[in-house]
């Protein structure tokens, strides 16, 4: 059955879709003998022909494939990956035989792994693993392909454009959400919608996890705010596991009659998830099935998104406020911190302006000199975990744009494309690809248009490329170009003109400008900046970029006769303002030294500008170590005393420890003095044989590190000798032991005899949960800390009487 | 009887876990925002599970016997489920996807964000286990009491022991198992051991 065979069965009629898979074959004991379920269709295929006829019998419309992780990436991890098209193949095959006319819905579901920044997997390879799926179930001949059971929408994002890429059938879209309507990693439906409708999707629903009878009620939430056709198949109930059964406790008529409210609420497709069984379908077709689906009023969204927020355009209050200052442009200190890969003023600015209003945020991060495409990847991954709101992707830089986008976890806007021809066919594929809202400069390749007309013209030739390449005309956001009111005074009202007019005749579009640029050059740019966003409100402006920081209530009569060019030469104006002078903070910050500066991030833990800091102090210092090695250690000196103080506590002092290693990494590689700074001496770092715990001990090493120690950490579950062996190697200050478990303490005991029968001189400091002061002694330790602090103390003191 | 799939990760547990000290730790909006930062991702990464046995029990001197035959021998689980007439073994999980996280973050030498996000996952841990034990207070009837927890590797009861207990409970339903030194995999992992009794027992 084709794509658009099957939607438009759907707007006809109800479909009855199968049951759970899983806890059937569960239930049955056939996965005790194998490894993974889709590995029945080619060891047991009779097994699964077994589930399937019960769901056909039971009066199934569509049947889902046994292919739930017949990924690439599960599959490999239980060595059946050169068995895919077997798995698949036969998967398909099995209904088939049984019913010929059946729909088959290839099912496709998660990785398992979370993608970059919630986990390590990339985009690329979570999108790798549905494509070979998608092309396996195309090629074999499913008629649609339902992605389901996902929990994290970036990897949904991938399973989407897959399947798109690769499968012709229709695609629906379904995730599980808890009782509160967001999945668990934090996305809402209504920002579920925004993906799944932009990238193109056919249908979208819900499945697993709650009862039915909430899930019919988050079933009524997504066919309000969608008009896409809706599927849902819930849970008999949640899960419960007792006494080595897992129990479904909700019974099919609870789950008849919540289906049945899905259904008055609008849904179109019908089926059950985990702990349904044959009987439940049968329930649910003998009420639902040749039914024609309930009619929804039609919607009128404008979804922009991230993963936890989402912005309806056409409900919020106009200007749309678009945050402008993560920008680099004519910022050098801003430009400097992006060629060192340093995020941290586009981090400040990010929770600034949305903490000031802004609606979305526009980052560009173009300087000359950084590899923009893995720039804009990183700072948007990283913005989008830090600020919800959605972002506006502004770059110059092609293959930037698409990387940003892709990484985008919700529906952001491109900034921008202009009438070029090339721009055009290079962004629109682009914007379409990943269901972006697209910007559009009227401009083209002769430059700014003067007369409202002729932007207009470009206006039309970017909606004819746009119908080319099957961009839906809302999408685009139109910017009718604000020049200077200085310098072109008569321009003003040619953009206000303009877009006036384009509200008339492409409604559909939407507007957006910079406000800023229109009083470049002229005292007192707020009030003309306010002013003119109210002129630009009511022309229609939906969009406004703008620095949210600044006051946007002024609304100036001299302002607006000079935008209305009422004041030629802007003299009455200029009498006004030109002694206007902008507003200084009243206490003006000191200017710092790069040593003060040096000791206050160390002191603040601030890692970001030492880059920054020690280039200055190396370009100025007669001895730049010794700058460093100074100030760092008085800075860490202060820490020490706040911790004591209680006044810092352990983030706190990892937060110094961090900045300080970074000085002297930097310090150390830049002056090639390795060998001398390491010479303060080494210390062996060690979790004991029989523990497996980390952090502890990576805790004590980065605040040695901090000071200048060489730290080798041996890592966890370290045998005795090992740690021994090492010590004869490389004649430790210390040994630094930790174990969390009270039965691997014992393996302390071990490494300190050994190394009294090896006669090995270095100390040996022991720490970590469960260890005293009083087994230390008992175990005959040198020492023992009961912090990262205490240790550095204590080593710090031996390094010294070493030197002496 | 037992749902913990929502469990929200509380700030202040956490900031308390860290060692924060309300009258005297001073904390700056940076470091607020970046702890606050890793909360919220550390929430985006936990998938609380639990799963659950219930038997009658019967005690013999340092023995507690179970219907299906598990035994225990420990004087302080005996001590623990004096008159109780019956046992929940709980085991509960917050998944094995902050833990991937933290190491990652460990390997990338961001021992800040690393320390959070363990902080944030151990926290979440102990509030999926007081939930999980909650509610099986509530489910309880009202004349029963419940004792308090009690895990492996806590006085005469060996870390090893877990081995069979979790076996019992039915723990690998649920992911959660244990490696060769009796560590529950994933780490944020709490079972337990809860006795029943009549009230006026």
């Amino acid at each position: 059955m084709n794509k658009s065979n099957f939607l438009d069965m759907l707007k006809h009629r109800v479909l009855i879709m199968s049951g759970a898979m899983g806890t059937e074959l569960q239930k049955k004991k056939y996965l005790d003998d194998v490894t993974i379920p889709e590995e029945l269709n080619i060891k047991f295929p009779e097994r699964v022909s077994e589930i399937y006829s019960s769901y056909i019998d039971a009066g199934a419309d569509v049947v889902l494939t046994n292919t739930f992780g017949a990924n690439s990436i599960i599959l490999q991890q239980h060595n059946f990956l050169d068995k895919a098209e077997d798995i698949i193949k036969s998967g398909i095959d099995l209904i088939r035989k049984i019913s010929p006319d059946i729909i088959v819905a290839g099912d496709v579901s998660s990785t398992g792994n979370y993608i970059e920044p919630l986990g390590t997997l990339s985009f690329d390879d979570a999108y790798k693993a549905f494509a070979l799926q998608s092309a396996l179930l195309q090629k074999h001949g499913a008629d649609v392909i339902i992605i389901e059971t996902m929990t994290e929408i970036k990897e949904t994002k991938a399973a989407i454009l897959a399947a798109k890429d690769n499968f012709e059938g229709a695609i629906i879209v379904t995730m599980t959400f808890s009782a509160d309507g967001t999945t668990v990693t934090g996305t809402d439906l209504k920002s579920f919608i925004s993906v799944v409708e932009s990238l193109g999707a056919d249908a979208i629903g819900l499945n697993c996890c709650i009862g039915s009878i909430e899930l019919a009620e988050l079933s009524q939430v997504l066919c309000k705010n969608t008009n896409l056709p809706v599927s849902f198949k819930p849970n008999a109930g949640i899960p419960e596991l007792i006494n080595h059964e897992t129990k479904f406790l909700e019974t099919k008529e609870e789950f008849l009659e919540a289906s049945l409210k899905a259904y008055f609420y609008g849904v179109n497709m019908l089926g059950g998830c985990c702990g349904t069984t044959p009987e439940f379908i049968k329930l649910l077709s003998n009420e639902l099935k040749y039914k024609a689906p309930k009619i929804r009023d039609k919607k009128d969204k404008y979804f922009l998104s991230t993963r936890t927020k989402v912005v309806d355009i056409n409900e919020i209050k106009k200007p749309v406020f678009i945050g402008e200052r993560i920008n680099p442009t004519n910022r050098k200190k801003f430009q400097e911190e992006l060629v060192k890969n340093d995020l941290s003023t586009i981090k400040d600015e990010a929770r600034s302006q949305v903490r000031f209003g802004a609606n979305l945020l526009d980052v560009n991060v173009g300087v000359p000199g950084v590899d923009e495409v893995k720039l804009l990847a990183n700072a948007v991954n990283q913005l989008q975990e830090i600020v919800s709101v959605p972002l506006c992707i502004d770059s110059s830089n092609i293959k930037a744009l698409e990387q940003g986008v892709k990484n985008c976890t919700g529906r952001p806007i491109i900034n921008s494309v202009n009438g070029e021809r090339a721009k055009l066919s290079a962004i629109l594929p682009i914007a379409k690809r990943y269901g972006t809202a697209l910007i559009a400069l009227t401009t083209d390749d002769s430059g700014i248009p003067k007369t409202a007309q002729e932007r207009l013209n470009v206006a039309k030739k970017i909606l004819n490329f746009a119908d080319h390449y099957n961009f839906e005309r809302k999408n685009i956001i139109f910017d009718y170009l604000v020049l200077s009111v200085s310098s072109s005074p008569e321009q003003i009202q040619e953009t206000l003109k303009a877009m006036k007019k384009s509200k008339k005749i492409y409604p559909e579009c939407r507007l957006v400008l910079g406000i800023s640029n229109v009083s470049f050059g002229l005292p007192s740019r707020q009030t003309i900046n306010s002013t003119f966003l109210k002129m630009a409100v009511n022309a229609g402006l939906d969009f406004a970029i703008v620095n949210p920081y600044a006051k946007w209530d002024i609304d100036n009569l001299l302002a607006k006769n000079l935008l209305e060019n009422k004041d030629k030469g802007a003299i009455k104006y200029m009498e006004s303002f030109t002694s206007f002078t902008k507003q200084t903070p009243t206490t003006e910050t000191k200017k710092l030294s790069s040593c003060e500066n040096l000791y206050l991030s160390i002191l603040n833990g601030n890692k970001e500008p030492i880059a920054g800091i020690l280039d200055k102090i190396i370009e100025s210092y007669e001895d730049p170590f010794k700058t460093v090695n100074d100030n760092v250690l008085k800075a860490l000196n202060i820490v020490g005393k706040k911790f004591t103080a209680k006044e810092y506590f352990l983030p706190q002092i990892i937060m110094s420890a961090q900045a300080a290693q970074e000085a002297f990494s930097i310090i150390k590689t830049t002056l090639k003095r390795e060998e001398e700074i390491s010479s303060i001496g080494k210390i062996i770092m060690a979790t004991v044989k029989g523990d497996m715990h980390d952090i502890g001990k990576n805790i004590v090493g980065a605040v040695l590190e901090s000071y200048g120690f060489d730290v080798i950490d041996m890592g966890i579950n370290v045998d005795s000798q090992a740690i021994i062996d090492k010590a004869n190697e490389v004649n430790p200050i210390a040994i630094g032991l930790s174990a969390l478990m009270t039965t691997t303490m014992p393996e302390m005991r071990k490494v300190i005899k050994l190394k009294n029968m090896n006669c090995i001189p270095t100390k040996i400091i022991i720490g970590g949960a469960a260890v005293t002061e009083k087994f230390a002694k008992e175990i005959n330790a040198d020492a023992y800390a009961k912090d990262a602090m205490e240790a550095a103390s204590y080593i710090r003191t031996l390094q010294k009487t070493r030197k002496r | 009887m037992v749902n913990v799939s929502i469990v929200e990760i509380s700030y202040s547990e956490l900031l308390a876990r860290l060692g924060y000290l309300h009258n005297k730790t001073k904390l700056d909006i940076r470091t607020i925002n970046l702890i606050k930062e890793n909360l919220n991702l550390a929430q985006k990464l936990i998938k609380p599970k639990s799963v659950i046995a219930i038997e009658n029990i019967t005690l013999h001197g340092n023995s507690i016997l179970f219907e299906s035959g598990y035994e225990i021998k420990s004087s302080n689980v005996a001590v623990l489920l004096e008159n109780c007439f019956k046992a929940y073994g709980i085991a509960v999980t917050i998944g094995s996807a902050l833990e991937k996280k933290r190491d990652d973050c460990l390997k990338k030498k961001e021992i800040f964000n690393a320390l959070i996000l363990d902080a944030a996952g151990s926290v979440a841990a102990e509030e999926v286990i007081t939930l999980a034990n909650a509610q099986i207070k509530a489910y309880e009837k009202k004349d029963n009491v419940l004792t308090k927890r009690y895990s492996p590797g806590y006085g005469d009861w060996p870390l090893e022991a877990n081995k069979q207990f979790l076996s019992w409970i039915g723990t690998a339903r649920a992911g959660i198992t244990l490696n060769r030194f009796y560590h529950m995999k994933p780490e944020k992992s709490v079972s337990a051991l809860v006795g029943v009794k009549k009230i006026n027992s």
